[in-house]
């Protein structure tokens, strides 16, 4: 027999307290001089006896209520046999803290040993004693929360060898994400007992106020499931050390143009509480050593650094910094790299109907100055080179060269240059086109609908629509329309949910072409399927059709490119928009969180009382260390806790002791 | 009379002014009075003729029935006496019990304030009243009169009787019975503690003697219904150094049970032996008592 809270066993000596009770009503009477002695002989020896046995069955009685409740309350275990078996398996998720901070030493005798190193020592230690007896998944908490290794149940190999090749990474962890993972493999689970163990340092960032919330709806959510899980915290101790972090802070643009000045911002902060002078930090590009420079830094200070750089070759670049950590205990957050994508120059073709002597007279000449606009979401730089032609003098040959090609309000191309424009979209490029007055709706179907060859626009192109004739939702005939705002589905067009970046439901629409899908025929087989509705009016008319043609991109709108159709090339809005949509196509920033990345850099464990507080908060069991646990854990894979049987005994010996004591004190009548 | 206020209250004067006792049987009494007696003689009452014999005196001849039958016949009269009654009062140690709490009186007090409205009762209708007090032995001893003045005797006897000692009740009442002496009433106002046997066979040997026998057997509520809850020790009232040390709670059912014992045996033997038992609680008024029991009595 073991028990989960031995110490309380100590509470056995409570019998005590009615044996002395019993001793000490023993040793004090009443005086009372009496006249009917006779009548207090017991002259019923074996009527004697029986009051002496009640009086003692009593105390015994009393005294083993105490007894039997501290050995309750210490929760003993049986062990058995039949535990071992179907009724022992069990559901077991490892959440092990691969952040930078398991890098600081551990407070261990000694202290040489790091966290990372007793974190992976105490995973070891429970997947050897799991092993075979539960199914065991082990999820990294570091970074994004993922699981590392496949979950096993006989052999520990790959779950140990995932384990042996996870490092601590350069961010913190991610709790949250990790328990969630971690519920959802507990939730598919089919074992009566499922746990997870949790194996981290606590530090205060991951797991303090701010993830409180968070936690305990987590919880909340995990005690809806039909077999609550157990969550076990297994703390590992970290000294709180002196420590330097350095990260990138922001950046100008992540996609750029060559030839682009980049600002890089770094911060630099130093957690300790001692001076530190000329420490060694570098830039590098590509792995080219940028910028060189040593710094000092005050205690418990943060400074930033600003460079400018400038990428000439198109592709992928990484920025990475590093600097020497005179500490030198946590090294993740020594060094951060940052990658940023060069762009090459796109060519864009803008073909319109007829050349115009003033730009801004042309069919295209807002959409030529949007595209090579210099305070544009792309930076300084001119991202595309734009070339205007006009639909009757389109060299083929230009377009084989372009990778977007505009249609502007164009009636009708030649059949050559068809042709090359679906070759060249079906190559990779993009095809956006514009309708207006001009444009032949009878050609296009013919030309590019789904009959001809060369299935290019998304959908059918109907008559002129005017505003005025349009009602809004409300019933009321209006002059002008508007684009219906956000939250818009596409993931360039999400960059406008904030209305920092502009509204579209500011630009007034005053005619557009209708559109509608092409009728159900047997020719529209080759339909694309991803045709999607980007833009439309407020009414609810299509504005803007996306759809894909082999490798390339299809943009199919119902206005105009000039202010012809309605006010949108006059808003701010404009040029941002067709940056995104002609230039970036389907190139989107890659979210950076320098915040949350360096938050372990200060080791600012949970104190031992808020570890015990999280534990309740949580509804789990904090135990001292991995020891612990696995005590804890073989005695419930060994045996099987009393304490219910145990309580009905208590409940039925105070039935008892009032029994007998109502038997030896009763009242009765003569 | 000074000490007639200290153990009869007023309340008990009128309830005895008002109560009669009848002897249920003929008495012998030295005084005429309002009960039969066993001698025929001088009398206004006549109860029969008997045949004349020699020796009867001349006097004596119903001359008128001689004329009619012409044979002698003897009147005689029916002797009406006056009753003569003992008080035996126990002054034993056990009666000195008052109870735990020391504000009800004692069964001492209790019985002399019994046995003086018996003797109130007695003296106003003329009867001739004894008193005997006892405890291992007779100690005061005061013999049946029917004078005014015997009240108060029997009041200064009673008021200055104190109790203490042992019991030896079967004894003592042989010794008593000896001194009745001739046929009346006596009273034994007693809790009755010790051995149930030679008790009775003194009740038995008083009841032979005497016309009438009443036990009145005094007991305390505490006796009645062991009140007791914490761990006691009782103390003999009797007997210095007998002590028992009990747990009340515990014990009350035994207790009980002796208790039970013991009443049914003074009563089956008083039953047995035609002596009247009258158990009676100290903390019941006496006059109403008496009361009570006459009314009983003439029901039978």
């Amino acid at each position: 027999m073991g028990f989960l809270n031995a110490m309380l066993l100590f509470g056995t000596a409570a019998f005590a307290v009615p044996l002395g009770i019993h001793l000490l009503n023993r040793s004090r009477f009443y005086s009372v001089d009496w006249a009917a002695m006779h009548l207090l002989d017991v002259s019923d020896l074996q009527n004697a006896r029986r009051i002496e046995w009640r009086s003692l069955l009593l105390l015994l009685l009393r005294c083993m209520i105490p007894i039997v409740l501290a050995v309750c309350m210490a929760r003993p275990i049986v062990q058995t046999a039949a535990v071992g078996g179907a009724s022992g398996r069990s559901t077991t998720v490892l959440l092990l803290d691969d952040s930078y901070s398991m890098q600081g030493r551990a407070t261990e005798p000694g202290g040489q040993l790091s966290g990372w190193t007793m974190a992976q020592s105490a995973a070891d230690e429970v997947v050897g004693q799991l092993a075979g007896q539960a199914e065991l998944s082990v999820v990294a908490l570091g970074g994004e929360a993922h699981p590392a290794g496949e979950p096993t149940r006989r052999d520990p190999r790959p779950v140990l060898g995932a384990i042996r090749r996870l490092e601590p990474l350069s961010a913190a962890a991610d709790v949250i994400g990790g328990l969630r993972l971690a519920g959802d493999m507990l939730t598919a689970s089919r074992e009566p007992h499922r746990q997870a163990v949790v194996v981290s340092d606590f530090q205060r960032a991951d797991w303090g106020a701010s993830v409180e919330a968070a936690l305990e709806a987590m919880r909340r959510q995990w005690e809806t499931l039909p077999a609550i899980p157990e969550l076990h915290l297994i703390p590992l101790d970290v000294q709180p050390q002196a420590n330097v972090s350095v990260g990138f802070d922001a950046i100008s643009t992540e996609v750029t143009l060559p030839g682009e000045p980049l600002d890089l911002q770094l911060t630099v902060e130093n957690h300790g509480n001692e001076q530190l002078q000329t420490v060694p930090l570098r830039l590098a590009i590509d792995g080219r050593d940028l910028v060189s420079r040593n710094l000092d830094l005050a205690p418990n200070a943060r400074s930033q650094l600003l460079f400018t750089v400038n990428l000439d070759t198109p592709g992928p670049h990484v920025a990475s910094v590093e600097l020497d950590d005179p500490a030198g205990q946590i090294t993740a957050d020594d060094q951060d790299t940052l990658q940023i994508e060069t762009l090459p120059r796109r060519q864009v073709l803008l073909i319109e109907p007829e050349p115009k002597p003033r730009l801004l007279e042309c069919e295209t000449g807002f959409l030529q100055l949007a595209l090579e606009a210099t305070a544009g979401e792309l930076g300084a730089g001119q991202a595309a080179e734009v070339r205007r032609v006009a639909a009757a003098t389109v060299p083929p040959a230009a377009i084989a060269e372009s990778d977007v090609i505009v249609l502007a309000d164009v009636p009708r191309l030649a059949d050559d240059v068809v042709a090359a424009v679906e070759q060249r979209v079906a190559e990779g490029g993009l095809l956006c086109v514009f309708a207006g007055e001009s444009l032949d709706s009878g050609w296009y179907a013919d030309t590019l609908g789904p009959a001809s060859a060369s299935y290019l626009v998304p959908w059918r192109y109907g008559d002129l629509a005017v505003a005025s004739q349009q009602a809004d939702p409300s019933g009321e005939a209006a002059s002008a329309a508007s684009i219906r705002g956000g939250p818009y589905a596409d993931p360039l067009l999400a960059f406008f949910d904030d209305p920092q970046h502009g509204q579209l439901e500011n630009a007034s629409l005053t005619s557009w072409r209708q559109l509608e899908p092409w009728p159900d025929t047997a020719d529209t087989t080759a339909a694309p399927a991803d045709a999607k509705l980007l833009l439309s009016t407020q009414s609810g008319a299509p504005l803007l059709i996306a759809a894909s043609h082999g490798e390339g991109r299809v943009l199919q709108w119902a206005i105009t490119a000039d202010e012809t159709s309605g006010s949108l090339p006059l808003q701010p809005v404009f040029v941002p928009l067709m940056q995104r949509l002609l230039l970036l196509d389907l190139t989107s920033a890659v979210a950076r969180h320098p915040e949350r990345r360096r938050q372990e850099s200060t080791l600012t464990p949970l104190t031992a009382a808020e570890r015990a507080s999280l534990a309740q908060r949580l509804g789990g069991t904090l135990h001292t260390s991995v020891d612990d646990f696995l005590a804890y854990d073989s005695n419930r894979q060994g045996g099987r806790e009393i304490w219910r049987w145990l309580l009905a005994v208590v409940v039925l010996l105070l039935f008892a002791e009032m029994l007998v004591a109502g038997r030896l004190t009763r009242r009765g009548g003569r | 009379m000074p000490a007639l206020p200290r153990l009869l209250a007023a309340e008990d004067h009128d309830r005895m002014a008002a109560l009669n006792w009848y002897a249920r049987g003929v008495v012998e009494g030295l005084h005429v009075g309002m009960h039969r007696s066993p001698y025929i003689g001088v009398s206004v009452e006549f109860k029969e003729h008997r045949a004349y014999v020699r020796g009867d005196e001349v006097r004596s001849i119903d001359w008128k029935l001689y004329g009619k039958t012409d044979r002698l016949f003897v009147r005689q009269y029916e002797h009406e006496s006056n009753l003569k009654a003992t008080l035996l009062v126990d002054q034993s140690g056990s009666m000195a019990y008052r109870g735990t709490q020391g504000t009800g009186i004692s069964k001492h007090l209790f019985a002399t304030r019994l046995a003086a409205c018996l003797s109130y009762l007695f003296v106003s209708q003329h009867d001739a009243v004894g008193l005997s007090l006892f405890d291992t032995q007779v100690r005061t001893m005061l013999p049946p009169r029917n004078r005014v003045s015997q009240l108060e005797h029997l009041m200064h006897a009673l008021a200055d009787s104190s109790c203490g000692g042992e019991t030896r009740l079967g004894e003592v009442l042989t010794d008593a019975a000896s001194r009745v002496g001739r046929r009346g009433v006596v009273f034994l106002i007693s809790d009755g503690f010790g051995d149930v046997e030679p008790l009775l066979r003194s009740l038995s040997l008083l009841r032979q003697l005497a016309s009438e026998v009443v036990f009145f057997q005094v007991w305390h509520p505490d006796e009645l219904d062991f009140p007791f809850s914490t761990r006691t020790r009782f103390q003999s009232l009797e007997t210095p150094g007998q002590e028992r040390v009990v747990d009340p709670l515990s014990f009350r059912k035994t207790y009980l049970r002796n208790l039970e014992r013991f009443q049914t045996a003074v009563a089956e033997g008083c039953t047995q032996r035609r002596i009247t038992h009258v158990p009676c609680r100290s903390d019941e008024p006496h006059a109403e008592l008496i009361a009570r029991f006459l009314s009983r009595r003439e029901a039978v």
